[in-house]
């Protein structure tokens, strides 16, 4: 069976192939023989060209968390990994700037307003979760064109707070 | 001895002092939130009351609820546990209106201590030494930026009501003071409901040792050795040992009288700590007390054989100090790792969700004080710690050695946790010399990132994840769905034929 598996932003293909109680396991570039045992329905023993290792799996959504000898890896089938508007390596679309939010939490201070200027490195907004302030700040010389949000609304991660144009 | 005592906490502080009572034999009522119907501590007490909404202050910080809650449980006693109402005096006052007994120091030495400011006068007089700083809370800006003048930049701003890194912030100039106070002022309101806060000189790269002390309502007290708290980052502890490698038997002599002369200047009963500033020159400053039982309190635990939940519980009994200062000793050496759900690739931001799966490492030595399981929500509404891994070894070397095993022996999945981070932290080499000060994190840590070799263990999650999804299509498979939780665990509380 072939299987194509999203990990840290790369693609990987892998086949298997499972003769007795054997897997056979082609990765592209390596070959592994695969013993393997179910511990309990999160906990597999693999036994990888004769070297025992216990994996710790998880599945939440499209994702699956695995965990291996103290990291963790989150693993998801091709079809499942979201493909978002393509940004520049500035973080710009179509030279606009999206300043997302870091993480779910409370809009405490939004510190500009539509139409300001701002510099590099200022303050736009002030986000609060788990009873600690985060700040960000602006990466880049430019103008507010538009602020989603008003103070002490809920946000959640990867919403975009407002929209910075370059200033060029 | 109590009957039944309530526990106005949640998180791993909850399930400690209900299993502190458990072994004492008292009844425990748990008080949560919305949002914490199914946590540990609930699971576990014996009874548990809704408090109310998520916010704290219309749930762990209402007063009113809480003294409905233990009226309506008729429990004789509240362990206020850290955090949320454990240092706030009115409570503590209220508690003796009320007749229920409040683990913890009297209303009156909570005042005093708690006032940071306050204290520090009290201290003075008393002949302990000081940093130099502020004598009164500031008022207006041009007041602050007065105050840092003559004290001199950098200058560091503190809560007057509070403790935990919660409101502080070091200033280097007039230019950061504005919004540095400003900010200062917001999350010490949001912390401790109230926002004066206070200047003091920035002692550089100082240690930060702390002793731990117990005291009767007779007046015997005793210290139990110190704790070193130096690797914090942005003032927020993450890992604390005991002893501290800066601490020769001499200077511990001494600043451990020192410690209990502050406890007994304040009149101050039960479980406190006396945290000190240790400069580069071997100088000693009193900082504060911390009037509360404190998160890294397992490590004194771990080397002098004293459970101190169950010293607070006595203490608050009208039971004696069961020991003599000369009867303590320490033995071994230990270290606790603060477990937070945060991101340390992502400038450490918070990270919530369902924590899908859970393993603690175990073994001689390792100590796991924590209110997760497998299936939890952890919330953005409280503190990011989830749990505290704590290891003893006969010294500090093995106790180091045990803790880094331990951490890659720690699987949490489903949140991001600095465990890599902590793994890291242990094995740089300033670390292992006992070069820990305070500018330890941004000195060592800051350029941290993700580094050791994930290639090999890659190839074994793709190929676990592979097999697995073979075997899920088989009809005949192994196993049919890795799922996150077990659901006899989402079931939360259920009485069987009710």
């Amino acid at each position: 069976m072939e299987f194509e598996f999203n990990l840290e932003d790369k693609l990987y293909k892998i086949s298997i192939e499972k003769k007795g109680d054997t897997y056979f396991v082609d990765l592209g570039n390596s070959k592994r023989e695969v013993e393997f045992q179910v511990i309990s329905s999160n906990c597999f023993s693999l036994t990888i060209d004769g070297h025992n290792q216990t994996v710790y799996i998880a599945e939440a959504e499209n994702k699956r968390f695995i965990f291996v000898q103290g990291e963790q890896f989150v693993i998801q089938e091709k079809e499942a990994a979201k493909v978002r508007k393509k940004e520049d390596e500035a973080g710009l679309v179509d030279g606009k700037q999206l300043v997302r939010a870091p993480m779910p939490g409370r809009i405490l201070k939004i510190l500009v307003s539509e139409g300001e200027r701002v510099r590099k490195k200022q303050s736009l907004v002030i986000v609060e979760a788990m009873k600690m302030e985060h700040e960000i700040k602006s990466a880049l010389d430019g103008i507010v064109k538009k602020v989603n949000f008003k103070e002490n609304q809920m946000v959640d991660t990867e919403e975009p707070i407002m929209e910075l144009e370059e200033e060029k | 001895m109590f009957k039944k005592i309530l526990i106005a906490n949640r998180g791993e502080i909850a399930v400690r002092i209900i299993r502190a009572c458990k072994e004492i034999g008292i009844e425990t009522v748990a008080v949560y939130s919305d949002v914490d119907k199914k946590a540990l501590h609930v699971q576990l007490a014996d009874e548990a009351y809704l408090l109310g909404p998520a916010p704290p202050l219309e749930s762990y910080l209402n007063i009113d609820k809480i003294i409905q809650a233990t009226k309506k449980s008729k429990a004789e006693a509240i362990h206020p546990g850290y955090g949320f109402l454990a240092e706030n005096y009115l409570f503590s006052k209220r508690c003796e209106d009320e007749k229920i007994t409040f683990i913890g120091p009297n209303s009156k030495a909570l005042r005093l201590v708690g006032d940071k400011l306050e204290s520090r006068n009290t201290m003075t007089q008393a002949k302990i030494p000081i940093i130099p700083g502020m004598k009164m809370k500031g008022g207006s800006l041009k007041d602050f930026e007065e105050q840092a003048e003559k004290i001199g930049y950098p200058v560091m701003l503190k809560a007057s009501a509070g403790g935990g890194g919660k409101g502080m912030r070091i200033i280097h100039s007039k230019e950061e003071l504005k919004s540095s106070v400003e900010a200062g002022m917001r999350e010490a309101k949001s912390a401790f409901g109230d926002e004066s806060v206070y200047l003091e000189k920035c002692i550089e790269r100082p240690r930060h040792i702390e002793f731990q002390v117990l005291a009767d309502n007779y007046g015997n007290a005793a210290h139990l050795f110190e704790r070193e708290c130096s690797i914090q980052r942005r003032h927020q502890k993450i890992i604390e040992e005991t002893p501290s490698t800066a601490v020769t038997p001499e200077l511990r002599t001494e600043m451990g009288k020192t410690a209990v002369k502050v406890i007994q200047t304040a009149n101050y009963n039960n479980a406190g700590t006396v945290e000190f500033l240790l400069d580069e020159k071997g100088k000693y400053y009193f900082l504060e007390v911390n009037a509360r039982i404190q998160v890294e309190h397992p490590i004194t635990e771990m080397v002098t054989g004293v459970d101190l939940v169950k010293s607070q519980i006595r203490i608050a009994n009208c039971e004696k100090l069961p020991f003599k200062q000369e009867e303590l000793s320490q033995r071994g050496h230990a270290i606790e790792c603060r477990i937070y759900a945060e991101d340390p690739e992502n400038d450490f931001l918070p990270s919530f969700g369902k924590v899908l799966f859970i393993k603690e490492p175990s073994g001689p030595g390792i100590r796991n004080d924590s209110g997760l399981y497998s299936g939890i929500e952890v919330t953005m509404h409280y503190d990011p710690i989830l749990a505290k891994l704590i290891c003893w070894g006969e010294n500090r070397e093995s106790a180091r050695r045990k803790a880094i095993q331990a951490l890659s022996d720690y699987a949490i999945l489903g949140i991001k946790t600095q465990v890599n981070y902590l793994k890291d932290l242990l094995s740089h080499q300033e670390f292992v010399d006992g070069n820990t000060r305070t500018d330890f994190i941004p000195k060592n840590m800051s350029e941290w990132k993700e580094k050791r070799s994930r290639e090999k263990l890659r190839e074994t999650a793709l190929i676990a994840g592979a097999i697995q999804s073979m075997e899920k299509t088989s009809p005949k498979g192994k196993m049919v769905k890795a799922t996150g939780f077990d659901p006899w665990i989402s079931l939360g509380r259920w009485e069987i034929g009710a």
